[in-house]
């Protein structure tokens, strides 16, 4: 049990590259709390240095208001379960699971009944004399788990746990992992690259792009209020559909059509549009009403997945529309003749076909305007979100 | 299933026969210092390849020298403690150079194989005068230094090549489980690195056993002159003989412990003691 505090916790390595930026958050006492973003995005590296095989460079972290920077690994009473598991491969999964303990110098009946019991937890009984060469992918995964339960820690760090396992497996480890945690009420914190494990695990959410924090929120207001472009197209699978956007007089103007747009923003100012794929629908009549875009299009593919029906469009950028210094989410996909590719996400029972025409609407509710210098989500003040 | 075809019966045939070369190219030195060492000191010139009569008159021979016994005695004893403090030194060092960042590493991999390539009869001549100042001269430490020097670079190359297979993540399990560094090393990277660690003894080991310039000339006495160097001052049974079949017995007696060495350490090199750490 325990809360852990990040009061400006840089990386530095001596060469200059700066892998973390000074993060400030607070990880709550039982709280699984998931740290995702791309490769490369400091996520491992914040990891490791709360478990302290990361020396921190600036700033402090303080475990139940204890400042551990200088502490040993070894002192931390933390579990960590590594992504390439880093099972003992000279020991039995029986001494795999004990090691801590017999580190630690507890009694052996003691260290018998705890291993015991974490092996009856995993089902890993009929597995303790093995060896891990002879076990599969999933086994050895939940030897790691075994090696981390064991201990009982104040804190449990998982490193990408599940990214080696097959999809089904994954699912399961998923539910039996969110299952765990609940019953052990240990603080976790869970690093991974996947936003679905992100999402379905995650009491609160952190997002990390380039070694900074971009928004920490627990998974609804990720997906529903994201604070910047990066966020949007992070969360959501399909990524949310970004689009150039113009404000001019009181109406929003997009490629797909204007809406009126009530926020006070700067008139004659560009921002970058947003909306998920399942907040278009098929329109209900050919006539825009104020608050609504009424998009004419054609299906360039479609996607049907039994559950969801993906419906691939393309619109083309005009001329001046292609040149402006859009943020990079938005440049990238921008194809070089101005065309921008769009999905909408819709009931998969409509006979829909390719080549089809189609008018698709979006409720102005439904958009998100980000900020085309700051990248921030313009809709996101307070004031902003009590009018909608 | 598939039948061999023509092309598989050759290439088969192919690699038996080089097989077979090859063992017969290495045996063949062995099986005739044997076949010599079981002749009658009269038979040693019959130009026979296998003897006429067996006999371990030559065996006796050498046994009832004796400069022999403590000469097997010095050569298990030196090699042993040379091969023991050379893979130690050997493990930490290679540890810190796969492990630790610290300035001056690639250089200090270089020195050491550059000491490795140094022809040992270039520094006999210094060694020996430093050695009679220090009073090393004709001990164990005397001989054990010069091959722990000449043995080290090698055995730091070997187990850098494991420690470097051995995954880093298992060094920082070690140490969230509570290990301290040493006990990380001790109970985990210790026993991964032991097919290493074996590989290397082996090396050391023979390197000091067959090592014939620095016990020739480090050594005066029984005290501290190893079995090559013994060999070299037997005597025939008569001084008008050539002690061809003692000499053949002797290294026969000699090469046996090395065989058995090897045969015992060679199951604990097993390939691939690393599988199933890490997602393979």
């Amino acid at each position: 049990m325990a809360k852990i505090e990040f009061n400006h916790v840089g990386k530095r390595f001596p060469d200059g590259t700066v892998t973390l930026k000074a993060a400030n958050f607070t990880i709550r006492d039982g709280e699984f709390f998931i740290l995702v973003g791309p490769s490369g995005c400091g996520k491992s590296t914040l990891l490791n240095m709360i478990v302290g095989l990361e020396e921190v460079s600036e700033g402090e972290i303080r475990v139940d208001g204890r400042v551990v920077n200088d502490l040993d690994p070894k002192n931390r009473n933390m579990a960590m379960v590594f992504q390439s598991y880093a099972i003992y491969p000279h020991m039995s999964v029986r001494d795999n699971i004990a090691f801590p303990l017999r580190l630690a110098k507890l009694p052996n009946t003691e260290i018998d009944r705890r291993v015991d019991e974490a092996a009856a937890i995993l089902e890993l009984t009929p597995l303790l004399d093995r060896k891990p060469a002879t076990l599969s992918g999933g086994q050895r995964q939940r030897v790691a788990m075994g090696r981390a339960l064991v201990r009982e820690p104040q804190v449990f760090l998982l490193d990408e746990p599940l990214s080696n396992l097959d999809a089904r497996l994954r699912v399961q480890m998923r539910n039996e992992i969110a299952r765990l945690q609940k019953r052990l009420g240990t603080t976790m914190v869970y690093v991974t690259h996947d936003q679905t494990e992100a999402m379905t695990l995650g009491d609160r959410v952190a997002v990390m792009n380039r070694g900074e924090l971009q928004q920490i929120g627990i998974p609804q207001a990720l997906y529903h209020h994201p604070a910047n472009l990066f966020v949007a197209g992070f969360i959501g699978s399909p990524a949310m559909n970004l689009l150039p956007a113009a404000i001019a007089g009181p109406k929003l103007h997009l490629p797909i059509g204007a809406v009126d747009w009530p926020e006070t923003i700067k008139d004659g100012a560009y921002g970058v549009a947003g909306i998920r794929p399942e907040h278009f629908r098929l329109a209900a009549s050919v006539s825009a009403m104020p608050d609504t875009i009424i998009w004419n299009t054609s299906v360039e593919r479609l996607e049907w997945l039994g559950a969801e029906l993906y419906v691939y469009c393309e619109i083309r950028l005009p001329e001046e529309w292609r040149n402006h210094p859009w943020p990079e989410a938005l440049r990238e996909r921008i194809g070089s003749d101005g065309a921008l590719s769009l999905i909408a996400r819709l009931d998969p029972s409509l006979p829909i076909r390719q080549g089809e025409k189609l008018a698709l609407q979006c409720d102005r509710r439904n958009i998100q305007l980000f900020s085309i210098e700051t990248t921030k989500n313009l809709g996101l003040s307070d004031e902003a979100q009590a009018r909608r | 299933m598939k039948k061999p075809g023509n092309g598989n019966t050759i290439e088969y045939l192919f690699w038996v026969a080089s097989s077979l070369v090859t063992v017969f190219y290495a045996v063949l030195p062995v099986i005739w210092i044997v076949s010599l060492s079981l002749k009658r000191p009269a038979d040693l010139n019959d130009r026979r390849f296998f003897p006429v009569e067996v006999s371990f008159d030559n065996y006796r021979a050498v046994f009832a020298d004796i400069q022999f016994p403590s000469a097997l005695w010095n050569s298990a004893g030196i090699g042993l403690i040379a091969t023991l403090l050379a893979v130690v030194l050997a493990t930490f060092a290679a540890y810190a150079i796969v492990r630790l960042r610290f300035p001056g590493k690639n250089t200090l991999l270089a020195g050491a194989l550059a000491i490795a390539m140094f022809p040992g009869v270039a520094i006999i001549g210094p060694l020996f005068e430093l050695w009679r100042l220090l009073g090393l001269f004709d001990t164990w430490a005397g001989l054990i230094l010069p091959y722990m020097t000449f043995t080290l670079p090698l055995a730091i190359w070997t187990l850098s090549a494991f420690f470097r297979e051995i995954p880093w993540d298992l060094d920082k399990a070690a140490r969230v489980d509570g290990a301290t560094p040493f006990q990380a090393f001790r109970y985990v990277l210790a026993p991964l690195a032991a097919p290493g660690m074996f590989t290397s003894a082996i090396l050391v080991f023979i390197f000091a056993w067959n090592d014939f310039l620095f016990a020739a000339s480090l050594t005066s006495t029984n005290a501290a002159r190893t079995v090559p160097a013994a060999i070299a001052f037997f005597t025939g049974i008569s001084q008008y003989e050539q002690p061809t079949g003692s000499i053949a017995a002797a290294s026969v007696v000699v090469t046996v412990p090395i065989v058995i060495m090897v045969l015992l350490f060679q199951r604990h090199i097993v390939a691939g003691l690393t599988a199933g750490a890490v997602k393979g």
